[in-house]
């Protein structure tokens, strides 16, 4: 399993390689924005930053389904199917590199976002007593909406867990679609149309969740939701691609 | 060692492999023979665990072929697969992180014997230099059953004599070939059984040696006799 997420990764790296050269120079923009006191750069380079953690974490995602699509379609699937690894090792290590990859690269971005905001506050104490308005305005619409470490831990665990979802499920049509029609180049417009109809179905599920409980309670039972569902098809997908998978 | 019982692949309403039925023992260079679309490529695949068989059993030494058969049947497609961002040296290292049997210094040997450099990276070579490469790597591994499809594609003629020379080498007693190739006279000085294949069905399957005696006749003639036949 190991190994197979060593390769994994290697497939990976030049888009984690590109991210991390752009969040650099970023990063370097805004700092000597603080430093030079040019707020116009600052705010820019904040406003990027923010993007680019955003369209990262959307990207290492999307690239993960591309890999995979290209791993069950293309003659590059030799390499995975011939070695002696069981199938539920081979989408494992997929699964786990990637979903270890989101956990970090949020955790890097939320890391480096909350330690440019301290820094800001620093630099700027008129945005220290905005934040605080704003944390007051939040707790005003809703007692349970505050700004503290267990409210961010349960936004990050809800983003994550969502976007792990949002894969698998990906992972997933992609997987029935080629097992239904295999080296069939519409196949990939079989996936679209599968991840489309089970997502609505997951949106289905999710509001069947009750509305009456508290929203941490709530965000708590769609993270744990959304991780059953991505196991969920992790297994039938193995099963699948035990039974009917041709590359 | 391999026995394929009334095995059939088929793509919608086209039969790629016909309920083929054969055996092959330790100690012998096979040729598998057949024009384009006669399913020697499906069946490999078959074999290796790549292509999911519509019905039929593939046996390896008794048990059902699968992971641990993976272990011991060494593949090489005829199609390049290799990753593009690896360089001859990280596919050796592939080999060598997933294959038991795989030898990094009969890797290394079979590169220089074949001229390649392992600093090339994959995505540079000719398409001589990747059949170079696919045959090294499978071959530079030490297992029980070879199956080359097309391994004298794209490849002049030193280097054919190179790679002819390697199979003759990697065949032992206790391990068997196949090959599969539209050069059938390159193959007669290789292989000592022919399995001839037409639309996904098996022909014959014969000991070169007995066809020559009993019929007198050559593998290169009797492909002649089965597929211009066909062909009128």
């Amino acid at each position: 399993m190991r190994k197979l997420m060593k390769y994994e990764f290697r497939k990976t790296l030049p888009i984690k390689l590109l991210l991390l050269g752009i969040t650099a120079i970023l990063q370097v923009l805004f700092l000597m924005g603080l430093l030079f006191n040019r707020d116009n750069l600052t705010g820019l380079s904040a406003v990027l930053l923010t993007i680019t953690a955003i369209v990262g974490i959307m990207l290492i995602g999307i690239q993960s389904i591309v890999i995979l699509h290209r791993d069950i379609n293309t003659r590059q699937s030799y390499m995975l199917f011939m070695t002696p690894n069981s199938n539920y090792k081979i989408l494992g290590s997929k699964y786990l590199e990637n979903g270890l990859s989101l956990i970090l690269g949020s955790a890097f971005f939320y890391l480096l976002g909350f330690l440019d905001i301290v820094l800001l506050m620093k630099h700027n104490g008129e945005l220290d007593q905005l934040w605080r308005m704003f944390s007051q305005l939040l707790t005003s619409i809703n007692q349970e909406l505050t700004i503290d470490a267990s409210s961010i831990g349960l936004a990050l665990l809800l983003s994550i867990s969502n976007w792990i979802q949002f894969v698998s499920t990906a992972y997933f049509a992609d997987i029935v679609a080629t097992a239904l029609l295999t080296n069939h180049k519409h196949n990939g417009l079989l996936a679209f149309v599968l991840f489309v109809l089970i997502s609505i179905l997951f949106i289905y599920l999710q509001e069947l969740l009750p509305h009456t409980i508290a929203i941490r309670s709530r965000m708590l039972l769609q993270s744990v939701l959304a991780l059953i569902l991505s196991f969920f098809m992790y297994l039938v997908s193995c099963r699948l691609m035990d039974r009917s998978l041709s590359v | 060692m391999l026995e394929s019982k009334d095995l059939v692949k088929n793509y919608g309403s086209k039969s790629a492999v016909n309920h083929v039925s054969l055996t092959l023992q330790p100690g012998h260079i096979y040729a598998i023979l057949g024009p384009n679309g006669s399913g020697k490529t499906t069946w490999m695949k078959m074999v290796t665990g790549l292509v999911r068989p519509t019905s039929g059993t593939i046996l390896f030494e008794g048990s059902p072929i699968g992971i641990d058969s993976r272990r011991h049947i060494a593949y090489m497609s005829t199609e390049p697969y290799f990753y593009t961002f690896m360089s001859i040296h990280d596919v050796g290292q592939y080999y060598a992180d997933f294959f038991e049997d795989f030898s990094m210094t009969r890797y290394a040997d079979l590169m220089q014997q074949m001229d390649l450099d392992l600093k090339l990276k994959v995505k540079t070579l000719s398409s001589g230099m990747m059949a170079k490469l696919k045959v090294g790597v499978t071959l530079a591994r030490d297992a029980r059953l070879y199956l080359l499809d097309e391994p004298f594609n794209g490849i002049d003629l030193l280097a054919r004599d190179a790679i002819r020379k390697t199979i003759l080498e990697a065949a032992q007693p206790e391990k068997a070939l196949l090959l599969s190739s539209h050069l059938v006279e390159e193959m007669e000085s290789i292989a000592d059984t022919a399995i001839f294949l037409s639309e996904g069905k098996l022909i014959e399957m014969r000991d070169l040696e007995e066809m020559r005696t009993q019929d007198g006749i050559s593998m290169t003639e009797r492909y002649r006799e089965i597929y211009g036949k066909t062909e009128d």
